[in-house]
């Protein structure tokens, strides 16, 4: 594909400072976005994806530091950009739906007001423009025009949603993080929700990286996806052939731990025993090997190198071997012996 | 009652005061409530799980509260069969409650709320005892312990006994408060939403505990959850609540595969499937599910609904056998 790369992160590492040692939270990360796709980030609590999203924004907390590697936006590295340059960037370039951020809604201001407040710091705009660009975002995200005025309390959570998501596109970024965005809704409001995104998404070539646990609304929603387990990414490439034949064993489970309606009793479900890793003490080999059922003495060792491998990138010592099995024929015996 | 159900649950009612202020209370307001189950009716078979979906605010939980008399219902029946003996539940005075205690549990959503931060494994998983069979030595007591631990797989035993909650993860919690329910061998444990908060690669573990407590304990469930997915699952029937009614009921395949409902059409199709080639057409609703302090006249659904004619805003619709095992409240069944 020929399509322009707006986003190229090359062996990206976080550390979060504690008293108790570094906190390993994103380690050795290389992805790619174009212009107009959609790259999910998978996995389960813990696995690094908000941090990415916060990096990326350069917003970590106070404890948090880029330890190595490069973030390409547009050519430019946003780990070497100075803060002044930054904030030219962040919300104009790149913007963010937090998790949660519908609940962090200043309960006294007008929503429009809030949304307007964007415009009116980055842009310079009078208040009046504002509220005019304001509305025309309100109709956008599929709120009427005159809901401007309302106060958080007077809205429910999907309109919430709605707005933060208007206050996302306020400057016209070209890249959106939605980390979770639909995670507190209802389903009928998430497909909502869902659908507006998508919407955006194609009017006006918008890219986004989506960050969610929920591998189903994944499938739905992105072009790419990344798995991520413990800091790394383990698995890298198209949604459809991820989705068909996982190869990383990691991927393999979690693929087949998501029910499916459509499926209701066919699919014998199994979970991945154990618990990810401490991510202060990460293990010397490969971080899943713990919980693998394929994992040998060299996975206990040896950290895999990512491989290049049916079009996909797969962090695992035994790629070559996986393509092909099925997610049951690897994992189902293991877990019916250990629960 | 029919010999094989466990709950035979009748016209079932909660409804809950709000506050009124002086002036309201002075100039003689109608007091409002919220109609939380609003007259439900729907029986739980012997050793079932069954399922009762719906959005956030549908009733779900009051329903799940009233039926082990968590909460105390306004109006109807909620007869149990205790071994043979069937009790109205809804009318035991508070007094004889506890010795319904030991036959009815719950497990919780939230394992990081549900446990005490203060108490080692041991002792939460205990602590039931302590109340309803006090007559056991310590010894017994600890037995029972131990087998609680084994049946959630909690092993080796000893790894968690003398644990602290923040020391396990959210799916060996969630089994802690499971080992909790069932210690004092109940026949009917509520669990709501018990694998919302815990991540993916741990649910299915949970879900396949629950059938495994059915198999070996007899055990009936009333699983609450607004995930159809997990629900289609682990369930035999499911009820779909909407806006404190149940507009739905039948066996979980059917419901799921073929909804009859417009309401239980649309919450399935919202549903993402985990599977990218799939392009489905999808209904989206519109709005979002009222307040129920203000339900619509007429059916409670049909300000969403694409369906509603007439009749709909008119007259509310009652729970109707369309096929056998399978309920539907609504006007227009027959047509769509």
């Amino acid at each position: 594909m020929a399509q322009e790369v707006i986003l190229e992160i090359k062996n990206l590492d976080v550390r979060y400072t504690t008293l108790r040692g570094d906190v390993k939270a994103v380690n050795d990360v290389s992805l790619k976005i174009a212009r107009g796709e959609v790259l999910g980030l998978a996995g389960e609590s813990g696995c690094g994806k908000t941090t990415l999203g916060l990096t990326i924004m350069r917003i970590l907390p106070a404890n948090g530091r880029i330890e190595s590697g490069k973030i390409l936006f547009k050519g430019q590295d946003l780990t070497k950009v100075s803060e002044d340059d930054m904030r030219k960037i962040r919300w104009k370039e790149i913007s963010m739906v937090f998790q949660g951020a519908m609940n962090a809604l200043n309960p006294v201001i007008k929503v429009g007001d809030q949304v307007a407040e964007v415009l009116m710091l980055h842009e310079g705009m009078s208040k009046e423009e504002a509220l005019e660009i304001a509305r025309d975002l309100f109709l956008q995200v599929g709120l009427e025009s005159g809901r401007i005025n309302a106060y958080p309390h007077q809205l429910s959570g999907g309109m919430k949603q709605r707005v933060v998501i208007a206050m996302a596109l306020a400057l016209k970024p070209s890249l959106v993080i939605a980390d979770e965005p639909t995670t507190a809704l209802d389903v009928t409001i998430q497909a909502q929700i869902i659908e507006l995104l998508k919407k955006l998404q194609s009017r006006f070539g918008l890219s986004f990286i989506y960050i969610t646990h929920d591998l189903a609304v994944l499938a739905e929603v992105s072009n790419k996806v990344a798995i991520m387990y413990a800091g790394y990414v383990m698995e890298y490439g198209d949604v459809v052939s991820i989705y068909k034949d996982p190869i990383h064993p990691y991927t393999k489970g979690l693929i087949g731990s998501v029910p499916s309606v459509t499926h209701v009793k066919k699919k014998k479900l199994f979970s991945i025993p154990g618990a990810p890793p401490d991510l202060r003490q990460l293990p010397p080999g490969c971080p899943f090997a713990l919980r693998c059922p394929k994992a040998t003495d060299i996975c206990r060792k040896e950290l895999p190198a990512p491989e290049s491998i049916n079009g996909r990138i797969v962090r695992c010592h035994y790629a070559d071997e996986l393509v092909g099995v099925s997610p049951e024929d690897l994992w189902l015996k293991i877990f019916e012996e250990r629960g | 009652m029919r010999n094989d159900n466990l709950f035979e649950v009748k016209n079932l009612r909660k409804w809950f005061g709000l506050r009124r202020g002086l002036i309201e209370v002075l100039t003689r307001k109608p007091p409002l409530y919220v109609r939380a189950v609003d007259r439900i009716d729907f029986n739980i078979r012997k050793k079932e799980i069954f399922g009762l979906v719906g959005e956030s605010g549908s009733g779900k939980t009051t329903t799940g509260k009233l039926l082990i008399r968590l909460w105390d219902p306004d109006e109807g029946q909620i007869l149990f069969n205790d071994n043979g003996k069937i009790v109205d539940l809804a009318k035991v005075p508070h007094k004889e409650l506890k010795a319904y205690r030991k036959k009815l549990q719950i497990i919780y959503q939230d394992p990081y709320g549900s446990l005490n931060p203060r108490m080692r494994i041991r002792d939460i998983i205990a602590e039931p005892l302590e109340y309803l069979e006090p007559e056991l030595s310590t010894e017994e007591r600890f037995e029972r312990v131990i087998k609680a631990l084994e049946m959630v797989k909690l092993t080796p035993v000893e790894d968690f006994i003398n644990k602290f909650p923040h020391q396990l993860s959210g799916g060996q919690r969630q089994r802690v408060a499971i080992a909790r329910a069932t210690i004092v061998n109940p026949t009917f444990i509520v669990a709501d939403e018990p694998v919302s908060m815990i991540d993916v690669s741990m649910r299915a573990g949970i879900l396949h505990l629950l059938l495994e407590m059915r198999e070996k304990l007899g055990v009936a469930f009333l699983y609450i959850t607004h995930d159809l997915a997990t629900a289609g699952y682990v369930t035999d029937r499911i009820g779909v609540m909407y806006l404190g009614k149940i507009v739905e009921i039948g066996p979980s395949e059917a419901v799921l595969l073929e909804p009859l409902h417009p309401y239980t059409k649309a919450l399935v199709a919202a549903i993402p499937e985990p599977d990218p080639t799939l392009k489905r057409k999808r209904m989206t609703l519109r709005g979002e599910i009222p307040s129920a302090v203000m339900i619509p006249k007429g059916c409670r659904f049909w300000p969403r609904c694409p369906f509603a004619k007439d009749i709909c805003k008119k007259e509310e619709p009652q729970l109707v056998e369309i096929e056998t095992g399978r309920f539907v409240t609504c006007h227009l069944v027959k047509e769509l």
